[in-house]
C-alpha cells in the first residue's frame, strides 16, 4: 500500500511537473491572444472589457498594412525557392557521391546554427558591398540561405524512405534521369515538400534580425513589432502579434500534418 | 550462322570492392527463354543489370539486335524489367503505373489509356485499373509489374527474381502464366533466378554462373545429366560426386579407383592412366536395397527429407562421403528406411557421367 | 551511373551552392576578413590591421559582457537541461502514444514561432504594473522587481531553448530500447536507479546535444537580453548591434562577431567531446 501510493504521488509529481512546463510555454501566446482584445490601453489586470478597437487600430494603420504585405511576399517567395533549394540539396545528397559532399551539406545546413546578429551583420555589411542593401528580395534571399536548411532536412527524411529500385525503375521504363526526378522523385516527395513550403514560410514569417539588418526601409511585419516594441507601449502590438501568432501557428502545424515526423503515424501513400 | 538477338562479348564488371561479371560471352537468340541461375553473389544479376544498362560494363560489349550498347542510357534501350522488389509506383494508380512507360514515350494521353486497360485485361486485372497499389494482394502487383514492362511491346524482357517474394501456390501459377505470355508473345525472356525448379519449368536453356564466371550453358536436362563440373553438378543438389583415378580404358568404358572404390564409367574418349576421373550419378538413378543383399557402397541412412511426392534419402558411405539418392514414397515404405539403417548403394554404370577434363 | 550525364546534378547543385555561398558563406567570410580593415571619416577602407582585435579583446566592457555571456548561457544550459529532462521523460515512457504526439506537436509550435512576440508577453506578465505584481498586489504582496534582472533574463531565454530541448530528449528517449529498461527492472532495480544508470548513461549523447544547442541559442540571442533586461549589462550580441549603430564600427563589431563563432565553435567542439568520449571509452573495454 504504502509503495503504490509512493507511486501515485511520484506520478503526480511527473504530470504536474510537465503541466506547469506546458504553462509556462502556452503562458506568454495566451497573454498576447486575451489582452489584443482587452479595452484597457495597457495590458494589465483587471481586464479591461471585451474590444475589438485595436484589431481594427491595425487595419487602419498603414505602415503595418505594407509591413504584413512585405512579410508575405517574403514568406511565399521563400517558401518557394527553400523548397526548391532543399529538394535539390536533398537529392544531390541522397543520389550522388562525391568528395566534397560533407562540404555541401555543411553549406546548407549550418547556417540556421549562426546567431541571428552576427549572420545578419554579415549580411549587411556583405552585401551592401555588392549592392544588394535595402531591398525586398534581399531579404528573401537571406531567409531563403537559413530556411533552405529544414527544407532540405524534412525532405532528405522522406527520401529515406524510397525504394533504392524505384528511380532505376523508372530509367528502366524510359524515363531519362530529369523525367524520373520530374515523375517519380518528385511526387514521391510530394508531402515533404507540402511541410517543407509551410515550415520555411514560418521561418521567414518569425525572423526579424536579418530582416532588420539587411531589409532597409523594407519592414516586414516582425521587423515593425520590434520598432514599435522599442517606442512607447502601444496597444496595436498584442493586437498584430495575435494576427502573427495565428498565421504562425498556422503554418507549422500544416507543415507537421506533411512531416510524418510523429510517432507511428505516416501520410499515407496517395494515389492521385 | 544466324546472328543472336543479344550477344554478350568479353563483358566485363568491376566494383570498387569486388570483381562481379569475369569477361564472360553469352549469346541469346531471338524469341529464347533464358535463365540465369547460380548462387547469391555469383554475378547473375549484374549481368542483367549490364544489360538493362543500369550498370556500365568495365569491359566488353553487348549487342542487342545486332547494335553495340555502347553509351546507349538505360532509358533509350527498351529492355523493360521486372524488379524482384516490384518497385511499382506507390503514388500512382494501377493503370497509371502499366501506362507510365508510355507516358515517357510521349504518347497521348487516350491512346495511353486504352493500352494500358489493354494489358491489364490481359493479365486479368481489369476491374484493378483505379485501384492504389497498396491495395493489391502479392500475386497482384506481380501482374501490375510484367504489365507495365509489357505495355511498350518490347522484343525482350528482363526478369530478376521475379517471383521469389511469392508463396509457393503463387509463385507455380506464375510461372504458367509467365509461359503462356512467353508463348503468345514470341519475344526473348531473361529471367535470373537462384530456384532451380523455376528455371527448369521455364527455360529453353539454363546459364550456371559463379564468382563472375559462366560455368555452363545448355538445356535444362541437359545440364542436369551432364554437367560440365564439379561446381554445377553440386550445384543442381541432386548429383552425386564420386571422385577417382583413371585405372584403365577399354571399349569405351573406364576403370576409376577412388576412397570409396572402384567403378566403371562410361567415356567417348580414352582417358590416359592416372588422370583425373571424377564422375557425377543423379540422385534418382541409384538403388537401395537391404545390407544383406548383393553388391554396392554400404552406407548407413542418416536422415530424409520431403520434396513434393519423391523424398530424399541421405545415406553417409563408409568412407566418410554422404550421398543422396531420391525415392518415391511407396519405395521407401517397402524397404522400411529409418535413420540408422545400413543400406547397399548400386546404379548402372550406364548412368555415371564422367566429368570433362578442364581445358 | 549509367545513362545519368553529368549535367542533372550540376543543374540541381549548382543554385545551391551559389546561393548558399554569396547569402551564406561568402558574408561570413567577408566578416573575418572586415576585422583588419579600417573606418576613416564613416568610411570602410580595406587594410590589414590588427588595432580591431587589440582594442576589443583588451578593452574592459568586452572582457565584462564576454564573463557575463557565459555566465548567462552556462546558467540556462544547466536550467534547460534539467527541466527539460524529467519532462521528456514523463512525455516519452509516461504518455500514451496519442498524447505523446500531441505533447510532440504543442512543442514543434513555438519553436518556429513568434519568439520575439512570447518575450514581448513575458514583459507584460513581469513589469512592475503587469499581471503578475497586480495579482500578488490584491493578496497584499509586492509589487517585486520581477523584471530586468538575472530571474527575467532567464525567463526569456528558457521561452527560447526549452520546447527544443524537451523535443530533442523526447526523440532520443523514444529510441531507447525498453526491454533495456525492464531488465533492470527485473533485476531489482529501483526506477530511480533505472534513470541513473540506464537512462543517462545511453542518453549521453543527446544530452550533450541538448546542452549545446541550449548553449548556442542563448549565447547568442539578442531579444531577451533586450527586453528582459534593457540591455543592461550588455550581452555580446547586444555588444555588436550597438557597435554598428555608433558610428559604423564595422571592423570591432565583426571582431566581436568572429569571437562569439570561435567560442561557439569550441564549445560544439566540447559538446562533441563529451558525448564521444563515453562511447569510445566502453569501445575500448569491450
Amino acid at each position: 500500500m504504502n509503495t503504490s501510493l509512493a507511486t501515485r504521488l511520484s506520478r503526480l509529481a511527473q504530470y504536474g511537473f510537465l503541466g506547469l512546463l506546458f504553462g509556462f510555454i502556452a503562458t506568454p501566446m495566451l497573454v498576447i491572444v486575451v489582452f489584443s482584445f482587452d479595452a484597457n490601453r495597457f495590458p494589465t489586470i483587471p481586464w479591461g472589457g471585451f474590444s475589438l478597437e485595436w484589431h481594427r487600430a491595425i487595419l487602419d494603420d498603414a505602415m503595418i498594412r505594407d509591413a504584413f504585405l512585405n512579410s508575405v511576399l517574403v514568406g511565399l517567395g521563400t517558401a518557394m525557392l527553400s523548397t526548391l533549394l532543399g529538394f535539390a540539396a536533398a537529392y544531390i545528397d541522397f543520389r550522388y557521391r562525391f568528395r566534397l559532399k560533407l562540404p555541401f551539406v555543411l553549406l546548407v545546413a549550418v547556417p540556421p546554427a549562426v546567431p541571428a546578429t552576427i549572420l545578419g551583420m554579415a549580411m549587411l555589411a556583405f552585401l551592401s558591398r555588392i549592392g544588394l542593401f535595402g531591398r525586398l528580395e534581399t531579404v528573401m534571399a537571406c531567409h531563403v540561405a537559413i530556411a533552405t536548411s529544414f527544407a532540405m532536412a524534412i525532405i532528405r527524411l522522406r527520401l529515406n524512405d524510397l525504394s533504392r529500385d524505384l528511380e532505376p525503375a523508372a530509367w528502366n521504363l524510359g524515363a531519362s534521369p530529369a523525367a524520373a526526378l520530374i515523375h517519380v522523385v518528385l511526387p514521391f516527395c510530394k508531402p515533404a515538400l507540402v511541410a517543407s513550403f509551410f515550415l520555411s514560410a514560418a521561418v521567414s514569417f518569425d525572423e526579424f534580425l536579418i530582416a532588420w539588418f539587411v531589409g532597409g526601409v523594407h519592414e516586414t511585419l516582425p521587423v515593425r513589432i520590434l520598432n514599435l516594441l522599442q517606442g512607447q507601449v502601444n496597444p496595436k502590438i498584442n493586437a498584430i502579434g495575435t494576427v502573427v501568432l495565428v498565421i504562425s501557428v498556422a503554418l507549422v502545424l500544416i507543415a507537421q500534418r506533411f512531416t510524418g515526423v510523429r510517432a507511428g503515424r505516416r501520410p499515407k501513400p496517395e494515389g492521385e | 550462322m544466324k546472328t543472336p538477338f543479344i550477344a554478350l562479348d568479353q563483358l566485363d564488371k568491376r566494383y570498387p570492392d569486388h570483381h562481379a561479371v569475369k569477361s564472360i560471352n553469352l549469346d541469346i537468340d531471338a524469341g529464347e527463354f533464358i535463365a540465369i541461375m547460380g548462387p547469391s553473389g555469383c554475378g547473375k544479376s549484374t549481368t542483367l543489370r549490364l544489360i538493362a544498362g543500369l550498370d556500365e560494363p568495365t569491359g566488353g560489349e553487348i549487342r542487342i539486335g545486332g547494335d553495340s550498347m555502347r553509351g546507349v542510357p538505360a532509358f533509350q534501350r527498351n529492355t523493360p524489367m521486372v524488379w524482384q522488389s516490384l518497385a511499382l509506383f506507390p503514388f500512382l494508380t494501377v493503370a497509371e503505373n502499366v501506362a507510365f512507360p508510355l507516358r515517357m514515350q510521349k504518347v497521348g494521353a487516350a491512346e495511353r489509356r486504352k493500352r494500358s486497360l489493354e494489358w491489364l485485361d490481359r493479365l486479368g486485372l481489369a476491374s484493378m485499373a483505379e485501384r492504389n497499389i497498396a491495395q493489391l494482394s502479392g500475386g497482384q502487383r506481380q501482374r501490375v509489374a510484367i504489365a507495365r514492362a509489357l505495355v511498350t511491346e518490347p522484343s525482350v524482357l528482363l526478369l530478376d527474381e521475379p517471383l521469389s517474394a511469392l508463396d509457393a501456390h503463387l509463385r507455380v501459377r506464375m510461372q504458367t502464366e509467365l509461359s503462356r505470355l512467353h508463348r503468345e508473345l514470341g519475344i526473348t525472356f531473361v529471367y535470373v533466378t537462384h530456384a532451380q525448379s523455376e528455371a527448369f519449368a521455364l527455360a529453353d536453356r539454363i546459364v550456371i554462373m559463379s564468382e563472375g564466371h559462366i560455368q555452363q550453358v545448355g538445356r535444362p536436362q541437359d545440364v542436369y545429366r551432364a554437367p560440365a563440373n564439379a561446381f554445377v553438378a553440386e550445384f543442381m543438389g541432386m548429383n552425386n560426386l564420386v571422385r577417382g583415378e583413371v585405372r584403365s580404358t577399354r571399349d569405351g568404358v573406364l576403370d576409376i579407383a577412388g576412397a570409396l572404390g572402384d567403378f566403371r564409367v562410361p567415356s567417348a574418349t580414352p582417358r590416359p592412366q592416372g588422370s583425373k576421373g571424377d564422375f557425377v550419378i543423379a540422385a534418382d538413378r541409384i538403388a537401395l536395397k537391404p545390407e544383406a543383399d548383393g553388391e554396392g557402397l554400404s552406407g548407413t541412412v542418416l536422415g530424409l527429407e520431403f520434396v513434393g511426392s519423391t523424398q530424399t534419402v541421405f545415406v553417409e558411405i563408409e568412407g566418410g562421403a554422404e550421398f543422396r539418392v531420391q525415392k518415391q514414397q511407396h519405395e521407401i515404405e517397402a524397404l522400411n528406411l529409418v535413420p540408422g539403417r545400413k543400406v547397399k548403394l548400386s546404379w548402372n554404370p550406364e548412368h555415371a557421367w564422367l566429368l570433362p577434363q578442364a581445358a | 551511373m549509367a545513362g545519368s550525364p553529368r549535367v542533372l546534378p550540376a543543374v540541381l547543385g549548382i543554385p545551391v551552392v551559389l546561393w548558399q555561398a554569396v547569402f551564406f558563406a561568402a558574408p561570413l567570410i567577408f566578416l573575418v576578413v572586415v576585422t583588419f580593415w579600417q573606418v576613416k571619416s564613416f568610411r570602410l577602407e580595406p587594410a590589414f590591421v590588427l588595432d580591431n582585435w587589440t582594442r576589443i579583446l583588451f578593452s574592459t566592457t568586452f572582457q565584462r559582457a564576454l564573463v557575463h555571456t557565459f555566465t548567462v548561457a552556462g546558467t540556462t544550459t544547466v536550467l534547460a537541461v534539467a527541466i527539460a529532462f524529467p519532462a521528456a521523460y514523463t512525455i516519452a515512457f509516461r504518455l500514451s502514444t496519442r498524447a505523446r504526439d500531441l505533447a510532440v506537436a504543442f512543442l514543434v509550435v513555438p519553436v518556429f514561432s513568434s519568439y520575439m512576440l512570447r518575450i514581448y508577453a513575458w514583459q507584460i506578465v513581469l513589469s512592475p504594473e503587469g499581471i503578475t505584481n497586480a495579482l500578488l498586489g490584491s493578496i497584499g504582496i509586492g509589487p517585486l522587481p520581477l523584471l530586468g534582472g538575472a530571474f527575467s533574463l532567464q525567463v526569456g531565454l528558457l521561452t527560447l531553448t526549452l520546447p527544443i530541448a524537451v523535443l530533442t530528449l523526447v526523440f532520443a528517449m523514444a529510441g531507447i530500447d525498453r526491454t533495456l529498461i525492464e531488465a533492470a527492472e527485473n533485476l531489482g532495480c529501483r526506477r530511480a536507479r533505472v534513470i541513473a544508470h540506464v537512462i543517462i548513461p545511453s542518453l549521453r549523447p543527446a544530452i550533450a546535444l541538448t546542452a549545446t544547442t541550449s548553449f548556442l541559442l542563448a549565447f547568442g540571442d539578442y531579444i531577451s537580453p533586450l527586453f528582459m533586461t534593457g540591455s543592461k549589462p550588455p550581452t555580446l550580441s547586444i555588444l555588436i548591434v550597438d557597435t554598428v549603430k555608433s558610428g559604423s564600427q564595422w571592423p570591432r563589431a565583426s571582431v566581436i562577431g568572429v569571437s562569439m563563432l570561435v567560442m561557439l565553435a569550441l564549445v560544439l567542439g566540447l559538446g562533441q567531446f563529451l558525448s564521444r568520449g563515453r562511447a569510445a571509452r566502453k569501445e575500448a573495454t569491450r
